[in-house]
C-alpha cells in the first residue's frame, strides 16, 4: 500500500510540475485583477518595508492565543516583539527582515483571486477586506481587513484551500510611528553549484528567491505570498526513509528521509502537499 | 441488488383516477414519506453489505482533542473563532518511523522556524505576523 500510495504521489508530483512552465504563465499575458484590486494588492506587499508601527497583536491557533507587544515594525530592517503570555516580564526580542524582490498584483493573479470589500473596524481603525483565495490545493488562502491609512493588515485570516481557518492575527492596538525606513539586511545567497544538492523541479508558481548553506543548505521558495524553507542534509544510514509532519498554526514543518539518503525539511505556510512536493526534488548534485 | 420497479408504478399511474386533489398537507406527507423512504432504506440496504470500503486512503490522520473544523468564507463574512485540528497529522502508517519522523518534525520546526520567519519576513504583507509565528529566543516557548 505505501509503495502504491509511493508511486501515485509520484505520478501526481510529475504531473503538477509537468504543468508548472504552462501554469506560471507570463505576466504580459493580461493582468486578471482590475485597477482597483491591483492598487490595493501592491500598496498592501508594500506596506510591509514603507510603515513603522507600534502595537499589541493577538495571535489565535488551535484554540490556542497569546499577546505579542511589537515594539518596532519590521520597516527598519528589523523587528522588536515581545510575546507577553509566555513568561512574565518577556525581555523584547530583535529578530531581523531580509529584503526580498516582491512579486507585482498581475503574476500573483495567475494564482490567487482576490477580491475587495468594506473591512471591519480593528484597533479602532477603518479598514478595508482583501480576500485572497487560491486558484489550486498548493497554497493557503488570506482574508485581510487592511488598515486604510497606512494599508498595514490588521487582522489577517489565514484559510486552508478548502476554507477552513487554521490561524488567527489582529491588532488590538496599532499605532503608526513616523520613522524613515532603512536599508534591511542583504539577503544571504550562494551560488547553487556550491551546493550538495539541487531542486530538480519547483510546485507552479514558486522560485527560488534566497538560498544558503548555514545551518544546512537550504532554499527559500515563494509564489509572492506563500513561503516555504528547504533544508537538507544527509541522512544517517541508520535512519530509515519515512516522513513526518508538525503544523502549529499556518506552518507547517515536513520532514522526509529520502531514499537518496537526504533529509529534507520544509518550513513554511503551505499545505502538505505543497511541502511533499518540493521534497521529492530534491536530488543529490552527484545524481544530476 | 436491483429491483425493478417500473412496471408496478405504471399499472399504479393507469389504475389512478386521472384527477386526484391532495392538497398542500397531503403533498407535504408525500414528501415525508419520500424523504423517510429514501433516508432510512438508505441505511437499511447499506447495513445488507458489510465490509465495503467507503475510502481506501493511504496512512491515517491523528485528530486533536479540543480542536474542530469550522468552515470559513472569502466573502464578506468573518469566520466564527475556532480552528481545524492541525497539531500532528500523520501520513505514513508506519507507527514506529511515523513517530521518529513526527518527532523529528517538530525538533526542525524548533530548529529552523525562526530562520524561515526571518528570511520570510520580508515577502510577508506584515513581517511582524511571520515572526509572531514562531518561537521565542527562551526554551519551551
Amino acid at each position: 500500500m505505501l509503495r502504491l500510495s509511493r508511486c501515485v504521489l509520484a505520478v501526481l508530483a510529475v504531473g503538477i510540475i509537468a504543468t508548472a512552465a504552462g501554469a506560471s504563465a507570463p505576466e504580459h499575458e493580461g493582468c486578471q485583477l482590475d485597477d482597483s484590486e491591483t492598487q490595493r494588492v501592491a500598496a498592501v506587499l508594500a506596506s510591509g518595508t514603507s510603515t513603522s508601527y507600534r502595537g499589541t497583536i493577538l495571535v489565535e491557533y488551535s484554540g490556542k492565543r497569546e499577546f505579542v507587544a511589537v515594539e518596532e515594525s519590521g520597516a527598519s530592517g528589523q523587528l522588536v516583539l515581545r510575546h507577553l503570555n509566555r513568561t512574565a516580564n518577556a525581555e523584547s526580542e530583535i529578530r531581523r527582515v531580509n529584503t526580498l524582490p516582491t512579486r507585482t498584483p498581475c503574476l500573483l493573479g495567475n494564482f490567487y483571486g482576490f477580491s475587495l470589500d468594506t473591512g471591519q473596524t480593528v484597533a479602532g481603525r477603518d479598514t478595508y477586506r482583501l480576500s485572497v483565495r487560491p486558484k489550486d490545493t498548493l497554497r493557503l488562502g488570506y482574508v485581510m481587513d487592511v488598515d486604510h491609512a497606512t494599508d498595514v493588515p490588521l487582522r489577517v485570516l489565514t484559510l486552508t484551500p478548502e476554507g477552513q481557518m487554521v490561524e488567527r492575527f489582529e491588532f488590538a492596538e496599532f499605532e503608526p510611528i513616523a520613522k524613515t525606513p532603512s536599508s534591511a539586511p542583504e539577503r544571504e545567497s550562494v551560488q547553487a553549484s556550491s551546493m550538495r544538492f539541487a531542486l530538480s523541479a519547483l510546485p507552479p508558481g514558486f522560485s527560488v528567491i534566497n538560498s544558503g548553506v548555514t545551518p544546512v543548505e537550504h532554499w527559500l521558495l515563494s509564489d509572492g505570498l506563500a513561503t516555504m524553507s528547504v533544508y537538507v542534509e544527509p541522512r544517517s544510514q541508520g535512519v530509515k526513509p519515512g516522513e513526518g509532519v508538525v503544523v502549529r498554526g499556518a506552518t507547517l514543518t515536513y520532514t522526509k528521509g529520502t531514499l537518496e539518503h537526504a533529509l529534507v525539511t520544509v518550513v513554511g505556510e503551505v499545505p502538505v502537499t505543497t511541502a511533499r512536493l518540493v521534497a521529492e526534488a530534491v536530488r543529490s548534485r552527484e545524481g544530476l | 441488488m436491483a429491483i425493478d420497479i417500473s412496471e408496478a408504478v405504471l399499472e399504479a399511474i393507469e389504475q389512478a383516477p386521472t384527477k386526484r386533489r391532495v392538497g398542500p398537507l397531503g403533498s407535504m406527507a408525500v414528501a415525508a414519506s419520500v424523504t423517510f423512504a429514501l433516508v432510512f432504506g438508505g441505511q437499511f440496504l447499506q447495513k445488507q453489505e458489510p465490509g465495503l470500503p467507503l475510502a481506501t486512503v493511504p496512512g491515517v490522520v491523528v485528530p486533536i482533542q479540543g480542536a474542530a473544523p469550522v468552515q470559513a468564507s472569502y466573502g464578506v463574512g468573518m469566520p466564527a473563532t475556532s480552528f481545524i485540528a492541525n497539531e500532528a497529522v500523520r501520513v505514513v502508517p508506519n507507527q514506529t518511523v511515523d513517530e521518529f519522523y513526527d518527532r523529528l518534525a517538530r525538533e526542525h520546526f524548533l530548529r529552523f522556524g525562526r530562520q524561515h520567519a526571518e528570511q520570510s519576513a520580508g515577502i510577508q504583507p506584515n513581517a511582524s505576523i511571520a515572526h509572531a509565528r514562531v518561537p521565542g529566543e527562551k526554551p519551551g516557548d
